[in-house]
């Protein structure tokens, strides 16, 4: 029931995420629309970002807040995750959610951003860490193999990306999914003698990706490039190259979903949590880099979790957060952090009071733990909405970054415990 | 419908003109008889009771006050009400043998059988004056050029319009002055070779000589086309009609046809006194 | 009579119009101010919307030159800025539309003024009139999930088996392209057409219509050769209205037509046009990209400002044949 009713919310958010965000980024005026509903007098923070969250935070806020006697709460709006990096430079909100740190890309602190703004400004934490699932629509081959869902693995994913590969039954295609296959009996000099052939329909693969800037994207090519890179030649960013002229482009993780639900033949990359939500088709099992055939659920993303190196900071920037290909037995090979950006000091944004700036940092504190204060934590939010709980000494590293979130120059002025 | 400029100021108290063929002539058969003609929209009559002959080859003037249904009797001949969904003409209309409303004849050929002009001229405007002359042709699919070119001088020369417009063919309908216009449109309707032309109120928006000169165009053109006109004008009606029909607005504010007959019997010798009335000018 | 009084008017009327380079009288000069200032506020917005968005492109000229109109290939992710495939996809689905819309709303124009009974007039105006109400995400997702894949599966297989196979119906079919895109728009530009052509045909003078039929004229041809081009000049606004907001509709062609900017082979390709790329990308960008999208803007601006006044050319020299 619980979950029904978050399915349906979610759906819902995520509608009202494509049309607000399709609506404001038609604008010039990006931000105004969003500070008009969510920056309201009184609310306790604002946040937006990556559409890889939206169902994370637009769960955690109103738990968090609500269990604090906090009501004026204010709803995380998925406008993207560059979107988001901007907004919070701009102090549009005090949260900024982005799949990829502040600092990788090259358009970081450029247009858009606050002028003289910089790294050292910030203080980043992971706050989930997701999956992103690949969609394909084989209507067929479903019914056909209900059992058997397509099997693919790094090559043949960079191929189909760099749109190399262009049909289904490519014979690397077929050659990692013998169960798939149509066996015909003949009697040949009185013999039987039973012969396969490859099921995977010889039609056109269309190749669905996110048209607009996207951390999935990153996560996404981060794995591709990472794993293959002779093939997948274009170095991890968050603008998603179009792979050939059949491929589809389309906005946000709503979008791929449903553009790869409406077309026969497609496949498409999305963050898990949308797989698990509301859409109908089967996600492909990835070969991982143990040689494992892996289907993507919470416990085959968070199988390496113990394996990744804990990320370093810098400065403001945040390094050795890579999270894809772990090797761990049974370990989903598509997987990364999504982060929180704050300001280090939050003062800076004025018109932000210390009170404010309490709830932050404790939310913020809260969430990356799945158990606080022996209550339940942000994270076991996450891991009822797909994602995977981080990992004990990821935690430890995120709560020891929250604690140098400072106020007037004072850091940990919110006094969170250890 | 408001007065017309000559109604208010008969500029032009001429005696009316008797040509010479104001007989009824019994020789040839009618162009057209009306029998017991009505005309009504959305169930109120508007005109009832119109039974009279035209003659091929003469003119016949419809007269009487505003609201006598003059025009609505001219535009129930061509079949015009056809557009106006309230309306309904009831009696019959022959064009020589053939009922027009009786469904043998589609209306596109009764119109071209039978041809109009207006109260204003009504040149298309955005046709040259050659186009228009020949868009009658067209519609009824002629295409051939020399047929048209033909069809375009001889209508122009006898719309008395070729003269002035030879040189300019390809210019503008409207740049022609208001008299020029209307003589287009005659000879626009001229060119389709119509059996009958109908007139409503052919000079009522033109000055007196443009009037002077359509005057002597229809009297020119009765040889070759039977003309109904209806006007306002009375000395028109004495000038350029040979019979001439009568109507006047009942009680029930429904036109009637009070009486019918050759002009001269009407403007010098009515049998109906409300026809004396109205000629010399009692009301109306 | 009345005529008379009325024409009188009009001339008072556009003498007082038009007379304006006189000094105004005494009690006329607040009126007189305030629609001057009226214009030059206008007019400083303008020059000042252009050169922002000049300004905003400014370094995408200098790094990139022509190449942003000539290139082939936009690609945010390698830096490649070349908008030509924009380019076409906005002309191109902007030029169907209009072939498809144009001779609906027409059609639906003479229906409403002469084929509708009277009582039929109202409703199915209104009808057409709420199909300009309707949010463009609405119209984006009508044909994301409603007309995708009837594409897919019915349309696009029947337009390919009609040529055969061959242009401008070749190539892979799913639903999502420039055919698509240029339905979604044909529909969304269906009511402005109509509203503006049904005023100008209704304002063809009852006279014409009569004067055509009155010749042997069918109502068809009626309708064709003197209604039609008597409105023509009103017409060729409404198709220019059209344009103007099928060039710079954005989300619903984001939302139908694939957004994989290519140069098209055919209507089934997918594509990206100017505004659909600026939608999309806007919100993720920066920097270079941010100046590549601000050339897109002027572009498109540019391709709107010569269809607005190819037109007032085409109509004026339209006009010019009659007075």
């Amino acid at each position: 029931m619980k979950k029904t009713l978050r399915g349906t919310l979610a759906v819902t958010f995520a509608a009202g995420a494509l049309l607000s965000t399709l609506a404001v980024s038609a604008g010039a005026s990006i931000t105004s629309d969003i500070s008009l509903t969510s920056a309201q007098q009184g609310v306790s923070f604002s946040s937006d970002g990556s559409s890889f969250d939206e169902p994370f935070f637009n769960s955690a806020i109103p738990v968090y807040l609500t269990e604090s006697g906090n009501t004026k709460v204010g709803l995380y709006n998925p406008v993207g995750s560059t979107q988001g990096k901007k907004d919070v430079s701009n102090d549009v909100v005090q949260l900024g959610a982005s799949d990829v740190p502040l600092g990788q890309v090259s358009s970081d602190f450029g247009s858009g951003f606050a002028s003289g703004d910089k790294l050292s400004n910030y203080v980043q934490v992971p706050v989930v860490f997701g999956g992103v699932a690949l969609m394909y629509n084989l209507p067929s081959i479903t019914k056909k193999f209900p059992k058997y869902p397509v099997i693919l693995n790094a090559s043949t994913l960079a191929g189909i990306y760099a749109g190399k590969i262009t049909t289904w039954n490519s014979p690397s295609i077929c050659a990692l999914n013998p169960r798939i296959v149509t066996t015909t009996t003949k009697k040949v000099n009185g013999k039987k003698k039973t012969t396969s052939k490859c099921a995977l329909p010889s039609t056109t693969i269309v190749p669905v990706y996110r048209a607009d800037g996207s951390g999935t994207s990153y996560i996404f090519m981060d794995y591709l490039h990472t794993t293959d890179p002779s093939v997948y030649t274009t170095s991890p960013s968050t603008t998603f190259p179009s792979p050939n002229s059949n491929s589809l482009g389309a906005q946000k993780n709503f979008g791929v979903a449903n553009t790869t639900e409406t077309t026969p033949n497609s496949i498409g990359y999305v963050e898990y949590s949308y797989v698990l939500q509301q859409h109908t088709l089967p996600a492909a099992r990835i070969v991982n880099a143990a040689k494992q055939t892996v289907t993507i659920s919470s416990k085959s993303i968070s199988a390496d979790l113990n394996n990744i190196p804990t990320p370093s900071e810098t400065n403001g920037a945040v390094s050795n957060f890579s999270a894809v290909n772990g090797s761990s037995a049974g370990a989903y090979p598509i997987a990364g952090f999504s982060w929180a950006i704050v300001r280090a000091d939050l003062s800076t944004d004025s018109g932000f009071s210390q009170d404010q700036a309490t709830v932050l940092v404790k939310f913020l504190d809260w969430a990356v733990q799945s158990t606080s204060s022996g209550k339940s934590g942000g994270q076991n939010i996450a891991a009822e909405e797909g994602y995977v709980p981080l990992p004990s000494k990821v935690v430890a590293w995120a709560r020891n970054e929250i604690q140098t979130i400072k106020y007037n120059g004072n850091a940990n002025f919110a006094n969170l415990g250890s | 419908m408001s007065m017309t400029q000559d109604e208010l100021n008969p500029t032009r108290d001429t005696e009316p003109i008797t040509n010479g063929q104001s007989a009824v002539s019994t020789l040839t058969p009618p162009a057209m008889r009306l029998e017991n003609v009505s005309v009504s929209f959305n169930g109120r009559t508007a005109v009832r009771d119109c039974t009279f002959n035209v003659a091929s080859n003469r003119v016949t003037s419809l007269i009487g006050p505003s609201g006598s249904g003059k025009t609505t009797l001219l535009r129930s001949l061509n079949r015009l009400h056809d557009l106006t969904r309230s309306a309904k003409v009831e009696g019959k209309i022959m064009l020589g043998d053939i009922d027009i409303y009786g469904g043998s004849l589609p209306p596109t050929l009764l119109r071209s059988r039978i041809g109009m002009v207006f109260q204003r001229p009504n040149p298309f405007p955005t046709m040259s004056i050659y186009d228009n002359v020949v868009s009658g042709l067209r519609f009824n699919g002629i295409k051939k050029k020399a047929l048209l070119d033909e069809a375009a001088e001889s209508a122009l020369i006898s719309a008395a319009l070729w003269d002035s417009v030879s040189s300019r063919l390809k210019a503008h309908g409207s740049t022609l002055s208001g008299g020029e216009q209307q003589r287009l449109c005659i000879a626009r309707a001229l060119a389709v070779e119509p059996e009958i032309l109908l007139m409503d109120e052919p000079t009522s928006s033109l000055d007196p000589i443009s009037t002077q000169r359509i005057e002597e165009l229809m009297v020119e053109l009765k040889n070759r086309v039977t003309i109904i006109i209806v006007t306002h004008n009375m000395q028109q009606a004495a000038r350029v009609s040979d019979d001439c029909a009568f109507l006047l607005m009942g009680e029930d504010r429904a036109g009637e046809l009070i009486e019918f007959g050759p002009t001269t019997k009407i403007f010098n010798d009515p049998s109906d006194p409300r026809t004396l009335d109205y000629i010399q000018g009692r009301f109306g | 009579m009345t005529e008379e009084s009325s024409s009188t008017k009009t001339r008072l009327l556009s003498r007082g119009l038009t007379g304006g380079i006189h000094p105004p009288v005494k009690s006329d000069l607040g009126y007189w101010l305030s629609i001057r200032a009226g214009a030059l506020i206008f007019g400083a917005a303008i020059v000042l919307f252009v050169w922002s968005i000049l300004h905003q492109s400014l370094s995408a000229w200098t790094s990139h030159g022509i190449h942003i109109l000539t290139g082939t290939v936009w690609s945010p992710s390698t830096s490649n800025y070349g908008a030509l495939p924009l380019i076409l996809a906005t002309l191109i689905t902007t030029a169907v539309a209009l072939l498809v819309a144009v001779p609906i709303g027409l059609g639906t124009s003479l229906t409403i003024i002469f084929f509708l009974p009277q009582r039929l007039k109202t409703p199915i105006t209104s009808l057409v009139e709420l199909l300009a109400a309707v949010p463009s995400v609405v119209y984006g997702l009508w044909g994301l999930f409603v007309l995708v894949p009837w594409m897919n599966t019915t349309i696009e297989p029947k337009l390919a088996s009609i040529t055969g196979g061959g242009f401008p119906f070749n190539g892979a079919t799913n639903g999502f392209g420039l055919l698509l895109a240029s339905i979604v728009l044909s529909v969304m530009i269906l009511p402005t057409i109509v509203a503006i052509s049904r005023d100008v045909i209704a304002a063809v003078p009852h006279e014409q219509i009569e004067g055509a039929l009155s010749l042997g004229a069918t109502k068809s041809q009626t309708l064709l050769k003197v209604v039609l081009p008597e409105a023509r000049t009103g017409i060729f606004g409404a198709i220019t209205l059209g344009a103007g907001r099928a060039l710079g509709e954005t989300i619903a062609v984001a939302m139908v037509i694939g957004s994989n900017p290519q140069i098209p082979k055919s209507l089934f390709s997918t594509g990206a046009t100017l505004s659909s790329t600026i939608a999309t990308e806007f919100g993720e960008a920066s920097g270079a990209q941010l100046a590549a999208l601000g050339a897109l803007a002027l572009i498109l601006m540019v391709i709107t400002a010569s269809v607005n006044a190819g037109a007032r050319t085409l109509t004026r020299r339209a006009l010019r044949g009659h007075a």
